[in-house]
């Protein structure tokens, strides 16, 4: 789920897994002390005093979470009862390279649409849908051996496969760090938080990672208390250019897909230079799997965006992706998207006529 | 660009803005019941929408190639096989680019960001950018225009009377020719031109132009703006040199010049001493 905004109401702040939100004693002190702080530069700072947005604290969420890509809560640990999708991952424990569909990961229930047509490659199975989905994850697509032949070191069989067990401790890190921000917010009487910054991090070593969000919590001087705290990542001038534009901040988005290669045999001989250790070879050309990954993982991040966008629009979105060889010809792909979730509050027309001028240096 | 808008005056009604807002618990003016995405910027989300455009959603294509094992051993010319692989995968990266600013609804797609990276036996080619269009709902045209030029840019260039058209792109990867051992011994010891990497370096810059300028005008643009360009060394293959040069292709679009007169000003805190060559200097 993505983080839809708004200051949680005692009740949401209680997450399925048992998480209490609550703002430590120590903090609210502080936070309902007279001397206030504040993220903001100088001039940002003095852009928002113009416009009567007032600065009341520093706000803060953290959340430390145990990191691990094979670890507790992935399919690597266990051999679900019912099959489906884990069938590639089962296989890519090692025991199964390449092993007949159905045989290694407890059965695929699904046939295989298209796939890599015997003696041609270019062809691609989309699956996913109603087979193989799971709280881990779900096959996006499909990829057969277009050779014919079955043997233990031959990947006749290939997806890729979202990772939603990588996505969802991501986005409980995110939401969980970025609700206890807002909590602060909520403790200072805040209206808004403005210059939020987040970043994940490894924390001590690659096992932890820690959901770092900050911002400034703020108020509109003389405006009552809106009915949801309001938060994004703009700041001062840019601020003022979004609402001049009609626009209003409602909450900061930001979501994570993960999708993983699990090579077949095509796409394993293909990251190798065309040539595999069995004797096939294939031809040179487009890595069909490895562009859809890349593809699929960009789709899906903004998809789960989208879906809590409602009506309004992403601004100013930040999209970041990492991927790397995890080795024969298998590929992880991790994006990241986030932003500004704003809403049209009135209609302007917000930019005078363009006055061209050209600078001399 | 600039505004003329007065600094108090904003400060002033956006704070009255902001009460009023407020009072209003911030309610929606929204229509749309279709959330969509944008890496613009304000300002140019701002810019386009002073000419009647709108971003429409943030959109992307991919493409990933393989390059064939052996073809890095030092032969001689170019590495044919890998500046095939490149070519291949910008061009199916920015067809899926395209097909997706089609899927949207855009009429086509500003400050497309290039991420190519080459490896022993994989060329990976993404781009990605904010697909736009005009407001009124016109038609999107059967193959939206492509530029890696920012919202304020193709803001210029429709002003000035020009239209993007697309990406025009081109590489080479050739081999530095083979020293003779007497010449490789000769250079060892004295400061002088190695005229194989020099020749290497001139055959991929021609071949990588040469390839760009005519998807320009396979494209039936009138030549390409902001081009950028990219050499260096390979470095699993320091026997080879490589080149890539890329660019939004434009044409005319017969429109009058909607610019007008230039106010020109002359900044007197530019430290600058030299020609600054970056804005040429791709990655």
């Amino acid at each position: 789920m993505v983080h839809t905004g708004g200051t949680p109401e005692p009740e949401s702040a209680v997450s399925p897994d048992g998480y209490q939100g609550d703002v430590p004693p120590e903090a609210a002190g502080r936070l309902s002390s007279s001397a206030w702080s504040s993220g903001l530069s100088v001039n940002d700072f003095a852009a928002c005093a113009q416009m009567g947005i007032r600065p009341v604290a520093l706000v803060q969420g953290f959340c430390v979470m145990g990191w691990s890509w094979y670890g507790m809560g992935s399919p690597y640990l266990y051999r679900p009862a019912y099959g489906g999708a884990m069938g590639g991952a089962w296989s890519g424990m090692g025991g199964f390279r390449g092993g007949i569909p159905g045989t290694a990961g407890g059965g695929f229930g699904a046939p295989f649409a298209g796939g890599y047509q015997s003696g041609g490659y270019g062809g691609q199975g989309v699956s996913g849908g109603s087979y193989g989905r799971s709280r881990w994850g779900s096959t996006i697509t499909s990829y057969s051996c277009p050779h014919s032949y079955v043997g233990m070191d031959h990947r006749n069989f290939g997806e890729n496969f979202e990772q939603r067990w990588v996505s969802d401790a991501w986005q409980h890190g995110f939401d969980t760090a970025f609700a206890r921000m807002m909590e602060e917010a909520a403790a200072a009487g805040a209206h808004g938080v403005i210059a939020v910054v987040d970043t994940v991090s490894h924390l001590i070593d690659a096992s932890i990672r820690e959901f770092h969000v900050y911002g400034t919590a703020v108020v509109v001087e003389g405006a009552p208390r809106p009915p949801a705290i309001w938060s994004t990542y703009l700041a001062g001038q840019r601020l003022a250019k979004l609402i001049e534009a009609g626009f209003m901040p409602a909450s900061v988005v930001a979501s994570m897909a993960s999708v993983r290669v699990w090579a077949v045999c095509v796409t394993q001989a293909l990251m190798a230079g065309g040539y595999q250790t069995g004797g096939w070879s294939a031809p040179s050309g487009e890595i069909t799997q490895v562009s859809d990954a890349q593809m699929q993982a960009r789709r899906l991040v903004r998809d789960h965006v989208k879906s809590s966008l409602g009506g309004d629009t992403l601004h100013g979105a930040v999209l970041g992706v990492s991927w790397s060889d995890v080795g024969e010809g298998d590929y992880q792909v991790d994006a990241v998207l986030r932003g500004t979730r704003v809403r049209r509050v009135r209609d302007a027309d917000p930019l005078p006529a363009p006055k061209l001028t050209l600078r001399l240096s | 660009m600039t505004s003329a808008a007065d600094g108090d005056a904003t400060a002033g009604n956006l704070r009255d803005t902001l009460l009023t807002l407020a009072a209003n618990g911030y309610a929606s003016r929204s229509k749309s019941q279709k959330g969509s995405t944008s890496d613009l910027s304000i300002d140019e989300a701002l810019v386009l929408h002073s000419i009647g455009w709108e971003p429409v959603e943030l959109v992307c294509g991919a493409a990933a190639f393989s390059i064939p094992a052996g073809i890095w051993t030092w032969t001689q010319g170019e590495v044919v096989a890998a500046s095939a692989a490149y070519a291949g995968a910008m061009g199916r990266a920015a067809a899926a680019l395209q097909a997706e600013c089609r899927a949207v609804g855009g009429h086509g797609v500003v400050g497309v960001r290039l991420d190519v990276t080459v490896e022993r036996h994989l060329v990976n080619a993404v781009m990605v950018g904010s697909a736009v269009a005009p407001g009124g709902g016109a038609r999107p045209p059967a193959l939206p225009f492509l530029s890696d030029l920012s919202g304020r840019d193709f803001t210029l260039l429709r002003l000035g009377g020009w239209d993007p058209v697309g990406l025009a792109f081109g590489a080479s990867f050739v081999n530095a020719p083979r020293r003779s051992v007497s010449v490789a011994m000769r250079q060892s010891s004295q400061n002088v031109e190695l005229t194989n990497y020099t020749e290497a370096l001139y055959a991929a810059r021609e071949s990588a132009m040469e390839r760009m300028q005519s998807m320009a005008s396979q494209l039936a643009g009138h030549g390409v703006v902001g081009v950028r360009v990219s050499e260096g060394s390979v470095h699993f293959a320091r026997h080879v040199l490589r080149f890539a040069a890329w660019g939004t292709v434009v044409k005319a679009s017969g429109r009058p010049d909607e610019l007008g007169p230039v106010s020109v000003v002359v900044p007197l805190d530019d430290a600058a001493l030299a020609f600054d060559v970056a804005s040429l200097r791709g990655r």
